[in-house]
């Protein structure tokens, strides 16, 4: 598993809900989505997910139920809900915010014009 | 061999988790310490067979997925800004306090009223008792994520559907004592209504303290 320098540290709640917003996944599942939507290029500890996953759902932004269907195991899936895509959406606003930021300062944008 | 490498990768997994169990108690509750191992062997074993997919022994990518997992203390570690413990003692002081405002202000109202006789009696310590028992409930409920407000709502509520029919029911001689316990009925709904917007909003303000980034 190749591995980069972004860490993704404090932008892990982000992540995990915008991976569920496309479809209900299980822990791995949601660490290889955002492997495959990163194309491998963001690493974290996975078992970094779990407190993070567990914070989400007290916080009502994920629903978890156990899915027993199926040959293997019992999976936790996790869901988003309303207040979840809320949430996400005020992230990526201020996701959006940043990053401009950073590109203004990095130079990678035209400037901003002052409103 | 194949099968010493298997029992080997099994017995590292094993430590490992016995390791983040021995760190998540006092913080989760059992079913929710199990739920939380029986998650994270789940994911494990699947990073492991992925490396296994790769040419390892069962060992070697025992050993690759547990430290791609990440070390026991971060897995267990509780994140900045999420419920449990930590986030669960300022709400429960909060509940604590309005419920206890709550309590001091419709005792107040309820004094003025020379009618309720029975309740100038009693008034004072069946309140505190019903803010005092409430206060708790809800306090441990959010600390052990068991009981949210709504559960604690939903139970006020049907103590007041219950005691409105024994009032009903209670024509009889025996309706004075009834109404005192209508009376606390409605005072345990009142209370939940404060608990439950002073939970609510503490809710909201803990999720707006938690930034995207570190």
């Amino acid at each position: 598993m190749a591995r980069s320098s972004i860490h993704i540290s404090g932008n892990l709640f982000g992540l995990i809900l915008a991976v569920l917003e496309s479809a209900p996944l299980h822990g791995y599942g949601i660490a290889r989505e955002i492997e495959i939507r990163s194309s491998d290029a963001l690493s974290f500890g996975e078992g970094t997910l779990y407190p993070a996953l567990r914070a989400l759902e007290q916080d009502g932004f994920i629903e978890a139920r156990w899915d027993t269907s199926g040959t293997g195991p019992a999976k936790k899936v996790y869901e988003l809900t309303p207040d979840g895509k809320a949430e996400l959406a005020r992230i990526r606003e201020a996701w959006r915010d940043y990053s401009r930021s950073i590109d203004q300062v990095l130079g990678g944008l035209p400037k901003m014009q002052s409103a | 061999m194949t099968e010493i490498h298997d029992i080997q990768a099994k017995a590292l997994r094993e430590v490992y988790l016995a390791e983040v169990s021995q760190q998540l108690q006092g913080r989760l509750s059992p079913l929710d310490t199990y739920e939380a191992l029986q998650e994270m062997r789940l994911h494990i074993d699947l990073m492991a067979a992925t490396a296994q997919g790769q040419g390892l022994a069962a060992a070697d990518a025992m050993e690759r997925a547990l430290a791609d997992f990440g070390a026991p203390s971060d897995v267990s570690k509780p994140v900045q800004g999420s419920g449990g413990r930590r986030g669960a003692l300022p709400l429960t002081i909060s509940l604590l306090v309005s419920s206890l405002f709550g309590a001091l202000i419709m005792c107040n109202a309820l004094f003025a009223q020379a009618t309720l006789h029975h309740f100038k009696v009693h008034g004072w310590p069946l309140v505190f008792a019903i803010g005092a028992i409430y206060g708790l409930c809800v306090g441990l409920g959010a600390w052990f994520s068991r009981l949210k407000p709504l559960h604690i709502g939903l139970l006020c509520v049907g103590f007041f559907v219950m005691s409105y029919l024994g009032r009903i029911w209670a024509l009889m001689e025996i309706g004075y004592l009834l109404d005192a316990a209508e009376d606390s009925a409605l005072y345990s709904l009142s209370l939940f209504l404060l608990g439950f917007a002073s939970s609510a909003l503490a809710r909201h303000l803990r999720a707006g303290r938690r930034k995207i980034l570190a």
